[in-house]
């Protein structure tokens, strides 16, 4: 089976971060969500996907194509969303839509019409009149219908109300459901993850930490709480991350590890505890 | 460049000048230009009647002005606009500040064109500014050889200042065209047309004063000088500098391979 997305020894260079070997794959019919701090490298990685920046080593793959070599036929297959609007402000949708009809291959216009009646996107409204949530739908809309193979969202449910956000995750859940498309999707909100994703790919510091099955987060950590005294000098080298309160602690641990922690309340972790525990891997104490 | 990458640049071109602001603007230029031009041009009996070079200046100005508005302005605003999508340092920070005007660099990025027609589109917009330059010259000449058959004699020197004036124009697009840096690019791009104004009013400046001085000590005439670079002369020079930059230009893009938005 071939992957859809394909990133081999990915790196960049700025004068403060880098990008360091990232390498990952998305499969067809998947929802990859992208995890990470601020500043962890994630709109890095989708702004060299998209060639938006030039990138210092590696390869990059859509459809087996190269995203630079093959530029042209890349950007046909990939639908792209930011978390801010990048649609001409002082044009309406309309006008927005017949640009793409120039340039996309496999634009459908019909679709297009269906769509934004269907989300009650004014066609005629300059887009900077629009609200957050409905130029997130416009681009959402643009990205759909040239009829991509993947679907890059960069924080796109950032600021949305819940109804807009469920609304586009139902959207994403429609738009994989054939199994041959996939969406790679870049957020903040791991509550959206623990919907949709497939599969996380964890980001710290222009690495990748984790690349994973969201089952398998379950099957293979933990995470653990319990009063101070539980944790001792000796246990605590298990922890993967830690979180120390007045009160007690909280970690996340491997699952095979759990032994080494007696008299402790367990329970299966979910896309925050994987972020959140990975972050403060150092173990350093909260400032309360 | 090949011809399917000069179509797809200037399909990228058509695309961005439809929903930018920016073709509005230069438009309202255009049109002030013409008001302007009408205004001096019945001025020209008047500043004609006098037989100094520093009296006829605005007269000479308003020629290179109406020169430079119509045909000038619009490749300007062009180069303008592809030096904006590809230098623009923050694409969200200029979109607050100028209210959306200019930047519709992320969404093309996002369009399927490659990088190097950006860079393409640029190279064609220099193109085109020089193509108006070696106009614009052809013009000027005329325009000083009709004068001179009414006997105003002292014009023809403003042949050989537009023409330096364009060559530095010249210079400065190719040293925008070349350069890796951003600042270079969007200063000497967007400064193209409005320094070799000031170093034609300031070389006509000085050659004014330079002609009375040169008269009395008798020494080299800067006004005679200028002779290599008026009529013919001055078109061939400009043609053939314009030819090279195009061809600098034409190897430097074809030598530049990873190219990239770069849009922050």
């Amino acid at each position: 089976m071939n992957n859809i997305l394909n990133i081999e020894d990915l790196s960049k260079n700025y004068k403060d971060f880098s990008l360091d070997s990232v390498s990952f794959s998305i499969e067809p019919g998947t929802v990859m969500g992208l995890i990470g701090q601020n500043g962890a490298g994630k709109t890095t990685i989708i702004r060299l996907i998209m060639n938006m920046t030039g990138r210092n080593g590696g390869k990059i793959t859509v459809c087996g194509l190269d995203n630079i070599e093959d530029e042209i036929a890349v950007k046909n297959k990939v639908g792209y969303v930011s978390d801010e609007c990048f649609l001409f402000y002082n044009t309406t949708l309309a006008k927005t839509a017949a640009a793409c009809a120039m340039v996309y291959e496999n634009w459908d216009g019909e679709k297009f019409s269906k769509l934004i009646k269907s989300w009650n996107l004014p066609e005629k409204k300059k887009i900077s009149a629009l609200s957050k949530g409905m130029q997130t739908k416009a681009m959402l809309a643009i990205a759909l219908c040239h009829k991509p193979e993947l679907l890059i969202l960069d924080e796109p449910t950032a600021g949305l109300d819940p109804v807009a956000r469920i609304e586009i995750l139902d959207i994403l859940r429609e738009f994989v459901s054939d199994g041959e498309r996939s969406v790679l999707f870049s957020t903040h909100i791991t509550g959206d993850l623990d919907k949709i994703a497939d599969v996380i790919t964890l980001i710290i510091d222009g690495k990748i930490k984790e690349s994973m099955s969201i089952d398998m987060i379950e099957d293979k950590y933990a995470v653990i709480s319990g009063s101070n005294d539980k944790l001792t000098s000796e246990n605590e080298k298990y922890t993967i991350g830690l979180r120390r309160l007045n009160t007690g602690f909280e970690a996340l641990v491997l699952r095979e590890d759990l032994p080494k922690f007696e008299g402790v309340s367990v329970k299966n972790p979910n896309v925050e505890n994987l972020l959140t525990f990975s972050i403060w891997q150092n173990g350093k104490e909260l400032a309360l | 460049m090949t011809k399917e990458e000069r179509k797809r640049a200037l399909m990228l071109e058509k695309i961005s000048r439809k929903y930018c602001r920016t073709g509005i603007m230069s438009s309202i230029v255009f049109f002030e230009a013409i008001a302007v031009f009408i205004i001096d041009a019945a001025m020209f009996p008047i500043m004609a009647a006098e037989d100094s070079l520093f009296i006829l200046l605005p007269f000479h100005v308003f020629i290179m002005g109406f020169m430079s508005s119509i045909f000038m302005i619009m490749p300007t605003s062009l180069i303008g606009d592809s030096t904006f999508f590809s230098s623009t340092a923050n694409n969200n920070a200029l979109r607050l500040s100028i209210s959306g005007s200019f930047t519709t660099g992320e969404f093309l990025s996002t369009l399927p064109f490659k990088a190097k027609d950006m860079m393409n589109l640029k190279l064609i917009n220099f193109e085109k500014q020089f193509i108006v330059n070696i106009v614009s010259v052809m013009i000027i000449e005329a325009a000083l050889m009709v004068s001179e058959s009414f006997g105003y004699t002292t014009l023809l020197e403003t042949g050989g200042l537009s023409v330096i004036a364009l060559l530095v124009s010249e210079i400065m697009l190719l040293t925008a065209l070349i350069s890796q840096s951003k600042s270079v690019q969007f200063v000497f791009g967007g400064m193209s047309v409005l320094i070799p104004f000031a170093a034609f009013l300031g070389f006509a400046a000085i050659s004014d004063g330079a002609e009375n001085s040169a008269e009395m000590a008798g020494r080299f005439d800067m006004l005679e000088a200028l002779g290599l670079f008026t009529g013919v002369p001055g078109i061939i020079i400009i043609t053939v500098f314009a030819a090279l930059i195009i061809f600098a230009g034409e190897y430097f893009l074809k030598n530049k391979k990873d190219v990239s938005w770069n849009l922050r």
